[in-house]
């Protein structure tokens, strides 16, 4: 999602650190409760993040996010404006891991 | 999309043909064979899903420039009677709530910019703040914020930006009622902060254009329009406010829609009766994020004037209407023989009062509301008016834009932004920009025919055409 409003080649630090928590049981609006909330972080600090953790706990779930500040040699030109419901979709993949995917709207 | 399965009831419109055995479900799509043969099979799949939400009256419809969205097609009217368990649905006005056109009309003709334009897209590109991550120059604390939430327009004026005069110009006159910033959240009112007075990103732009041509010469002389005269168009809207507004809401009324036993054919169109708190929840907020996006376009506007008296000390710029089209309003209209109160979901389309109604400014008030199609930056735009016929065909709705025809993706794989840059100079376009990614994406190729949604929307009797307008300068968001 960041890869969209920043070329992730010129994104190299984490000197910003960001922590995120909400409750939600279905873990499929959890993934649009997750992308949203780093949207709302990531604007406003006026950061982009390139690394990311989120565990879950029954329905709540705690998140981190790594990055460094907004700059404008990194922008792509498209500011995601949120993530959707749209082919929304969180599935255990075929091995380890899992598979989550939304369209987001820009 | 395929046409076999829509039955032609005239000219311009169609009508999606039910399964049999299916629930009541009318879906009315206007355009020509042409236009709707290029739509997407989603925007059928879209329209036929809001016609089955609860309280519809009427059918649901989609605007000639129609294309897939999210819940609701682009391009999407529907109207609920709150009398019937009419919902509203955050999925039916979009993340960018209450996106839309400012134009204002200047006394400069084109002959007299054209030696300066190149000065003057500069000057414009430097001070209108656009582009992702872009704060303005003011930065609102949190109370001042809810005062833009809560008075719109009018805070702005208020503020410097403009004069009270125009207002009367602005759709609801500056400030829409019901706004309740209590129900906006704080990571809400903090991304917002910094961003009163920006255009923003994506089709989001600002262009000094030309009146090409005319075509209803008197409603053209009661909108102050005549060929050869410059105006400036600005599209842009909430902003990250009116965006988290949106995606806070998503959420929620989606889990509200299942709590209250709303069976949605898609998700996205999390919805909650009017008359409930989760509804009356998302009203509040969302009027807050229509009087954001009313006093953002009022800002932006001062700044535009006073970039052109930079260059041009004794121009008179004014502003000619404003008008929204990511909305939903309670608004009056004959349904079934008897006047009714519905909520009019408009999600990239344009309300278009016809003549006479009292909401139109008295001096446009006998050629109807001012409609804006905001088109690509290569093509043009039009000013349309509304018109009769459109109450009961659309209640008095048309089109917004020219409506995509294709991804940003494939736009991406077909377009480089230099080379397009460099071809629209060429025909006297000046595009400025911080991002050649993001004019690849908004190429005009990837847009329908200007031309044809404009002659579609009036055939289809939803607004006639009163003026074309080309560009000259893009200052892209």
């Amino acid at each position: 999602m960041f890869a969209v409003m920043a070329d992730p080649q010129s994104l190299l630090r984490e000197s910003q650190e960001v922590s995120v928590s909400f409750t939600e049981d279905d873990v499929e609006l959890a993934l649009v409760q997750w992308l949203n909330a780093l949207l709302g972080a990531a604007r406003e600090r006026g950061a982009v993040f390139r690394r990311f953790a989120l565990a879950r706990e029954g329905p709540r779930w705690s998140g981190r996010a790594w990055g460094e500040p907004w700059r404008e040699s990194s922008e792509r030109g498209t500011e995601v404006k949120g993530a959707t419901l749209t082919m929304l979709s969180v599935r255990q993949a075929d091995g380890a891991g899992w598979e989550a995917r939304c369209v987001i709207d820009v | 999309m395929d046409l076999e399965r829509l039955e032609q009831t005239g000219p311009w419109a169609w009508r999606v043909k039910r399964d049999p055995g299916a629930e009541r479900a009318e879906a009315v799509l206007y355009g020509d064979a042409e236009l709707l043969r290029t739509m997407d099979d989603k925007v059928l799949e879209q329209i036929t899903n809001v016609a089955r939400l609860p309280g519809l009256v009427g059918p649901a419809l989609a605007m000639p420039d129609a294309h897939w969205g999210y819940g609701f097609p682009i391009g999407g009217v529907a109207a609920f009677d709150p009398e019937r368990g009419g919902i509203i649905s955050a999925g039916g006005v979009g993340f960018d709530i209450s996106c839309g056109i400012r134009c204002l009309r200047t006394s400069l003709a084109a002959e007299e910019v054209a030696p300066l334009a190149s000065r003057l897209a500069d000057s414009l590109y430097r001070d209108i703040p656009a582009g992702v991550g872009v704060e303005g120059s003011l930065q609102l604390s949190i109370g001042e914020l809810d005062s833009v939430l809560k008075d719109g327009a009018r805070w702005a004026v208020r503020h410097g930006y403009g004069e009270e005069a125009e207002l009367e110009y602005v759709e609801e006159r500056g400030r829409v009622e019901g706004a309740k910033p209590q129900n906006v959240s704080q990571l809400a009112k903090k991304r917002q902060r910094g961003e009163m007075g920006t255009l923003g990103s994506g089709n989001h732009y600002l262009e000094v254009q030309v009146v090409e041509r005319i075509h209803d010469a008197a409603a053209a002389e009661a909108y102050g329009l005549r060929t050869g005269q410059v105006v400036v168009s600005i599209h842009c809207g909430s902003r990250g406010l009116g965006h988290q507004i949106g995606t806070d809401f998503l959420v929620s009324l989606a889990k509200a829609a299942g709590r209250l036993g709303i069976a949605l054919p898609d998700r996205e169109l999390a919805c909650a009766p009017v008359r409930s708190p989760e509804g009356e929840q998302y009203i509040g907020a969302m009027n807050a994020a229509i009087n954001c996006a009313l006093a953002n376009r009022q800002i932006l506007a001062h700044l535009a004037r006073r970039t052109l008296a930079h260059f041009f000390p004794d121009v008179r710029v004014e502003t000619l209407f404003d008008v929204s089209h990511n909305t939903c309003k309670p608004e009056r209209h004959e349904a079934n023989g008897r006047e009714r109160l519905l909520w009019v979901h408009r999600k990239g389309a344009t309300r278009a009062f016809a003549p006479g109604h009292p909401d139109i400014p008295k001096r446009y008030r006998e050629a109807g509301q001012p409609v804006i199609i905001g088109g690509s930056m290569g093509t043009g735009s039009y000013v349309l008016a509304g018109v009769g016929s459109s109450e009961a065909r659309a209640w008095s709705s048309a089109s917004h834009g020219a409506g995509r025809a294709m991804s940003r993706h494939q736009a991406l794989r077909q377009w480089q932004g230099r080379q397009l840059v460099d071809s629209l100079r060429e025909r006297g376009i000046l595009i400025r920009t911080r991002s050649m990614r993001g004019v690849a994406e908004e190429a005009p190729g990837a847009y329908k025919d200007v031309d044809r949604v404009a002659e579609a929307t009036e055939g289809a009797g939803l607004a006639r055409r009163v003026a074309f307008l080309r560009p000259v300068v893009c200052v892209k968001g």
